[in-house]
């Protein structure tokens, strides 16, 4: 599974759930290929980050939640991504997935939009 | 003086704890309290095994007083040999300092509890669907015939369809269709996976969509159906009303009747389903639209003073009216297979080893209430639940006397150690409720237990009379299982006992009473937005979503309903022939649901409106309202003595 598809579903459970977004990659493709398909009403502002710290899914998820408004963030890396909410211990991400099972992906949205939310997760 | 030292061990056999109690007598016949024990009750009551558990307190308790080191020990505490930590393990014959060991003559009622619901959903001329997907999208109404995706090109044009979805189909791929059919009228879909925003904000023309349908299988196409999603923070209007359905299905005054157990049901609901067609309906139930209809539940015949029948139809408040009217109850008996003859059977099912071989268990007290359990109900899609009125009843049966001569024997043989069987259940709690500092005649006690509600009063003069009701801790638990529609009786005891509380974020929770506690390690994600109950050993989470406010107001409601009632039965009963509310001033309360965080504030403000006061007993002005028992057989052997 490619990080495109993981952000695609991750994304997915974000939108389901009714939370906004924006997405930062060091990929140019990821986030053009994202601009097109993106509904009007997510509103989300994608923006290329080249420089960002693509060395680890944790670092990433922890940077993303310390720098977003609604403090949580998801970090995607290779075949391993991370949940994280702001203040939390960078090296304890609240979920961690390595998988190639687009269904965890998709539930990895769907819990970062809860923890904003502040419901239960699935 | 160190000769004529006694040392007594009282014992108290409960159903769930053994607790014991040391005291020293001098030669005076001063009575000195040393120390107590609760440990788990070994075995049934009042059988042989118990002994076991016995054993294990007196140790605890005997450790507990002689193993202190001396020098801040009073010296009187080692007249006698203390056994020596090291000799921890005891042996059949310790070197116990005891003297005499008394044990309770436990009172010989026990309690039961039982619920059935009275009314029934049963949705059969149409079905329905009124679950609450967490996130539904559009609002507003549609209407049309069923249609799967995949048929969306043999649709005619000048009909109207709802659009069933299946998780074969990507939400990428259903909007791209939906977009599509142009010419189609489309007015609404429903689909299996959580997706319905995805879809939504994908369409070009807006519908209302319901997603999370897990049986979506079992929609047929074809069917008229009717779609209602609400705006936020609203409910359904439309498919909650009778003729909300009428008009959308054109539904005829007969028809109509026939839907009011849906509407009813749909009512609170964020977003429904209503089908014309019954679908997989067995076909023997095609004309058998029940309408919640209430189903004769029986009558008791209760046999007192007055004997009386009462229905239970008439609900419980008529039950517990002729209840109280009977006077002393010698037996209910009820009538042979109705409900209430089955919930009876139920209740005292449990006890029916401990009843006096031969004959059937006597009833001697029945405790009624109102209430009601979400079932699930029959014709529905997605296991939607109806709110449905139920009763509950709590029985007090008559036990054989409990063998305690066979325990003492056995204890007495174990120990070396006189070992006597004195005392009534309630007088040696009343006794035991007076070293409430505080307290004083006449006093009335409450022991409030898990199968019953026994209460004794006692003037200056010593005399007593006690009396032993139904409805205690377990038809509490009960209650707050079926309403709030647990799956577990744990999780039920678990709200009962323990405060609730919102996990807000990963590192606060705040408590039902708005205070916010902090933990700064970070709380488990696995409780993150759940609610939970904090017990002395951590969180526990409830796996059912409620609202905090219902677990709250359930779990407030079931115990004024169960023990303010019978506090106040149980007093009235008490001093009925002493003139309104006789003269008790003080009433202590003891026992394992006195213990409760909040109980004993129900009833503390009840009795205080009628003059009286109330309170959580606090035994040895220490213990709280433990071991009121065993202490009150140390007392009863002073009052022996002197």
């Amino acid at each position: 599974m490619s990080n495109l598809d993981a952000l695609k579903e991750i994304c997915a459970g974000l939108e389901e759930e009714g939370v906004l977004y924006a997405i930062f990659s060091g990929h140019p493709d990821t986030t053009d290929d994202l601009t097109s398909k993106a509904s009007d009403a997510t509103k989300a502002s994608i923006q290329t980050y080249h420089a960002i710290d693509i060395a680890n899914a944790r670092i990433l998820a922890h940077n993303a939640a310390n720098h977003s408004r609604l403090h949580v963030g998801i970090g995607i890396n290779g075949k391993s991504a991370a949940m994280q909410m702001r203040n939390c211990p960078a090296d304890k991400p609240v979920f961690q997935i390595e998988t190639d099972n687009p269904r965890e992906y998709r539930n990895l949205g769907t819990n970062a939009a809860r923890a904003v939310k502040g419901v239960m997760f699935i | 003086m160190e000769d004529n030292m006694k040392i007594l061990a009282a014992v108290d056999i409960g159903n769930s704890t053994t607790e014991v109690c040391l005291a020293e007598e001098n030669e005076s016949g001063k009575i000195r309290f040393i120390s107590t024990a609760s440990i788990p009750t070994t075995g049934l009551k009042g059988t042989v095994s118990n002994v076991t558990g016995i054993l294990a307190a007196l140790e605890d308790a005997i450790t507990q007083a002689y193993s202190n080191t001396p020098s801040h020990s009073a010296s009187h505490v080692h007249v006698n040999k203390p056994v020596q930590p090291t000799n921890h393990a005891y042996s059949h014959n310790p070197s116990w300092p005891i003297t005499h060991i008394r044990i309770n003559e436990a009172a010989p009622v026990i309690g039961g509890a039982a619920m059935e619901t009275i009314t029934q959903t049963v949705v059969t001329e149409s079905s329905m669907l009124g679950h609450n997907p967490k996130t539904p999208a559009g609002a507003g109404t549609g209407y049309g015939k069923t249609i799967c995706i995949e048929n969306l090109s043999k649709a005619a044009t000048g009909e109207s369809y709802i659009l069933v979805v299946s998780e074969k189909t990507s939400y990428n791929e259903a909007a791209a269709l939906i977009n599509q059919a142009k010419d189609i009228s489309i007015t609404g879909a429903i689909l299996q996976q959580d997706e319905a925003v995805l879809v939504y904000n994908r369409l070009n023309k807006k519908i209302p969509i319901i997603d999370e349908v897990r049986d979506i299988c079992k929609i047929n196409e074809g069917i008229e159906t009717a779609i209602e999603a609400a705006l936020p923070g609203q409910a359904i209007g439309m498919l909650s009303n009778p003729y909300g359905i009428a008009t959308l299905l054109k539904l005829t005054p007969e028809e109509t009747i026939h839907v009011t157990p849906i509407a009813k049901s749909l009512i609170g609901a964020k977003s429904a389903v209503v089908m014309k067609q019954p679908i997989n309906a067995p076909p023997a139930h095609h004309k058998t639209a029940k309408n919640s209809s209430p189903q004769k539940i029986g009558k008791i015949y209760i046999e007192g003073n007055k004997s009386i029948a009462i229905d239970f139809n008439q609900g419980a408040k008529s039950v517990m009216q002729a209840i109280e009217s009977a006077g002393h109850i010698t037996d209910i008996q009820s009538e042979p297979g109705t409900n209430i003859d089955k919930m009876l059977t139920k209740a005292v099912s449990s006890m029916a080893a401990l009843a006096p071989s031969g004959k059937e268990p006597q009833i001697r007290d029945l405790f009624a209430v109102d209430t009601f359990a979400p079932v699930a109900i029959s014709g529905a899609l997605a296991g939607e639940i109806s709110l449905e009125k139920a009763i509950a009843v709590a029985a007090m049966v008559t036990a054989g006397r409990l063998p305690m001569e066979a325990i003492a024997h056995e204890l007495a043989t174990k120990t070396g150690i006189y070992t006597t069987v004195v005392g009534v259940e309630p007088v040696m709690a009343t006794l035991g409720a007076l070293t409430t500092p505080g307290s004083g005649f006449p006093i009335a006690m409450l022991d409030l237990g898990g199968g019953s509600t026994d209460a004794a009063i006692m003037n200056a003069t010593g005399q007593v009379k006690s009396v032993s009701l139904a409805g205690a801790g377990e038809l509490v638990t009960m209650m707050i299982q079926s309403q709030l529609g647990l799956s577990s009786r744990q999780t039920a005891e678990n709200i009962k006992k323990y405060p609730a509380a919102k996990v807000e974020s990963m590192f606060h929770i705040r408590l039902e009473n708005g205070e916010v506690i902090f933990y700064e390690d970070g709380i488990d994600p696995r409780f993150f937005g759940s609610i939970v109950v904090l017990s002395p050993a951590g969180m526990i989470k409830i796996d059912e979503e409620q609202p905090i406010e219902k677990i709250v107001s359930i779990r407030q409601d079931a115990k004024r309903g169960v023990f303010v009632d019978n506090a106040i039965r149980a007093i009235k009963k008490l001093t009925a022939d002493a003139g309104p509310a006789g003269k008790i001033k003080h009433v202590i309360l003891v026992g394992g649901s006195a213990e409760d965080f909040e109980i004993p504030g129900f009833l503390s403000a009840a009795f205080a409106d009628m003059g009286m006061v109330c309170g959580r007993g606090n035994i040895q002005g220490k213990l709280g309202p433990r071991n009121a028992v065993a202490t009150g057989l140390i007392m009863g052997y002073a009052g022996e003595d002197i």
